[in-house]
Order: C-alpha cells, then structure tokens, then sequence
C-alpha cells in the first residue's frame, strides 16, 4: 500500500439554513475567538474533527470541503496546529493572553476543534455589509452531511 | 458555540454549568425557573468560565443583542421566555424535586444574603462547590464593590485547592462520553469559576496579583493537570489569604473594623 494518507476531514455543527458568517473585520487571536473573549463572531469559523464532539451546537451536520477552500486561497488550522499555538502562547504570552489561551486549550481539546482562516478579500466592502457578504460566499465550502 | 453565552455558563444560574446540573436551572436574576438552560440567555449574563474583565467586549456585545429583551430570551431563535416561578409543590409533584435547586430558589427569602452564601461553603460536592462560587460572583458584581465581598472571596480561597466530586446524577452525560470523562469536564468548570471570582475581586480590589491569580497557577493550569495544580492552590492559598486580610486591614474595612456587626450589603 502506498500513497499520501488522506487528509483529515473536518465538520460543522450549524443550523439547517447555513453556516454562521464569520465577521471578517473583528481580527483577534485564535485563543480569544476559541474563548468568545471578542463576542460571538470573529474572522474565523471553528470547525471540528469529531461531529460528535460539537452535536450540540446546531442541528445540522456540515462537512467542509478542504480541497476547495484551499484552491481559493482560504487557510485551515489543523487541531494538532492548534494546540501547539495555544500551548505556546499559554506559555509564553502576556497575561491576558495567557488566561484566553488556557481556557481555549480547554475547550480546543473537548471539541477537536480546527479553524478556518478565510482569505477572502474585503477590501470593496462596505464595513455594514461584511457579514452579509461573507454568510453568502463561505456557505459554498461546506457540504451538509 | 454558544453555549458559553447560554444561563449554563452564567454566575446567576449557580447550581449549573456546561458540564454539572441536570435539568431546570434557576436564575436570581429574574428569579425565575429556567426550563432550557443550555438554549436560554439574557443581556444580564455573567460568565462562570472567565473573570468579567477578560470578556468585557464579549459581555457588552451580548448586551446589546439582547438589549430589547426584558428577561430570559432563546439564545438561538431570540423568543421572550416567560417568568416562571419556582414551585416546590410543583416539583414534588412532578418529579422534579432537586435539593440544591430548592435551595437556590429561597435565596430571596433569606436574609442576611451573606450568611445564606456562607452556607454554601465548605465540603467536597461538585455541585455545591460551583453553587458557592458562583452565588459569590453574582454577590460581588452586584455590589459591585470589594468591601462586601473580601469574606466571601476569604471563603473561596480556602476551597480552592479541595477536589470537588461528582455522583454521575450531577453530571450532563452525553451518549458518546463516559461519566469520567465529563467527570473531568466538571471539575474544570469548578475550578475556573473559583479562579475567576478570586480575579474578580482583585480587579474590584485593586490586588493587581490576585487579578492575574491565574499566573501564579501557570504551571498546572496550562497543563490542566489538576494534581499539580492543587499542590501549587495549596500552597499559594495562604499568600492570597493574608493579601486580603492586609488589604481589608489597610483599607479599615476587615471585619468589626467598619463599625458595622454585619459588615453587610444585602442587594
């Protein structure tokens, strides 16, 4: 047998109407979205390699599509990535950001949580309107399962 | 994930959290009976999971969504909930009859309100343990003043590196976990809701060391390895307990200092 071993797929737990937007224009850290410590929606999406794991926020499962995301240009954080970022920053960050990230290795453990870094590009969007904009185009990179 | 901005994760609905309490919750803000906690929320909500300060933005954007709502409210659909009164006839009847929620319940009728929190303190139940944090949050945001709140945090303090232990009854078992697992959960939620009440009041305080409590714990708490982090509570406890005493002594408000036999605030 041979081969690349295939990636890890990853899924969302969202309602039947699509995936929540992501507010592209409130950057922060992965530690603070994890944590809510910004409020509910940030420039990220969480995701989750265990369905399982997050059936409790929604009532429809997604499963995104790596492969498309990529080929636009939009990043995952993988679980494993994850936890070594947050590892680092709870241990080396200031003291905010030493809190957020505790708690966000906390819950990135009890969800197997992964992040999609979207890189769509804002820049003729009319501030009011990103999360609008971005609720329609982000539903195209996942699939209901 | 909204479950951190849901009544299981806020400081009025004490006997409950993301992991500990079955069925109805009980809010003292609205004094009502809380029938869906998981999925209910207000524009009150107080976090247990982080000390206010490091969700402030979080805390005010809530606010605002929910800012048109009187009470409690669908977090997800955003429907008014009716106040629902507790009954304990009702939850005789119904099956539904549970000690701590009862308890809960009458905090309103029991005056002083420091002495009825007191009572909480102290002893090894899971649930318990995060009823007397929690009720110690909600009493010092609503004073919203260190001066009533020093014995109180005193108390938490000498709890906080005891192990709070679950019976599986007082745990939210999904399918897919076993009871130990979310028997680990539970015990994190306990331990972060006292840590962040100990840094709640050093922000209300001004005790710059207690506001970052959580640095002084790094090593365990990064690691969420709850051994380590006992040894490391156990030893600091002492340091914070005297810190407040000086404080308070400093600030002549330590005790019968004030003037007062009470040394009281009741909201």
């Amino acid at each position: 047998m041979s081969g690349t071993p295939a990636a890890t797929p990853y899924f969302r737990r969202d309602q039947s109407d699509g995936i929540t937007a992501p507010d592209l224009t409130k950057t922060c850290s992965y530690a603070e979205h994890i944590v809510k410590s910004r409020g509910k929606k940030t420039q990220y999406t969480s995701v989750s390699a265990n369905l399982v794991k997050i059936r409790i926020f929604g009532d429809t499962n997604y499963q995104m599509d790596r492969d498309k995301a990529a080929m636009d240009g939009h990043g995952l954080v993988e679980h494993a990535t994850l936890m070594q970022a947050l590892r680092k920053e709870a241990h080396e960050g200031e003291k905010e950001v030493r809190l957020h990230a505790v708690s966000a290795l906390r819950y990135a453990t009890m969800r197997c949580e992964g992040l999609v870094v979207w890189g769509f590009d804002i820049s003729g969007v009319a501030r009011k309107d990103v999360i609008t904009w971005a609720h329609e185009r982000v539903q195209a990179y996942f699939v209901k399962v | 994930m909204l479950e951190l901005f849901s009544c299981r994760n806020c400081v009025q609905n004490c006997g409950q959290s993301l992991n500990i309490g079955r069925g109805h919750g009980f809010c003292l803000q609205h004094n009502s009976v809380i029938t869906e906690p998981a999925r209910t929320t207000c524009k009150y909500l107080q976090r247990k999971d982080l000390p206010r300060f490091a969700v402030d933005e979080a805390m005010r954007e809530h606010a605002a969504e929910f800012a048109l709502f009187t009470a409690l409210v669908t977090i997800d659909t955003k429907e008014p909930l009716p106040r629902v009164m507790y009954s304990e006839r009702w939850c005789w009847e119904h099956g539904a009859y549970d000690s701590l929620t009862n308890a809960i319940a009458q905090y309103f009728k029991t005056k002083p309100a420091w002495a009825f929190i007191q009572s909480f303190s102290g002893g090894l139940d899971g649930r318990r343990s995060l009823t007397h944090a929690a009720i110690v949050r909600r009493y010092m945001n609503h004073c919203n003043s260190w001066v009533s709140s020093y014995r109180l945090t005193l108390a938490v303090i000498q709890d906080v590196d005891t192990d709070p232990l679950f019976d599986d009854l007082s745990l939210i078992i999904p399918d897919d976990l076993s009871p130990d697992e979310v028997r680990i959960q539970a015990l994190w939620d306990v331990i972060f809701c006292r840590l962040s009440g100990i840094q709640e009041y050093g922000w209300h305080a001004g005790l710059g060391d207690l506001m970052w409590a959580s640095d002084r714990v790094n090593g365990g708490l990064t690691e969420l390895n709850w051994p380590f982090l006992k040894e490391e509570l156990a030893k600091i406890k002492k340091d914070w307990t005297e810190m407040i005493i000086g404080h308070a002594k400093g600030q002549d408000a330590f005790l019968n200092q004030t003037g007062n036999p009470d040394d009281e605030e009741n909201p």
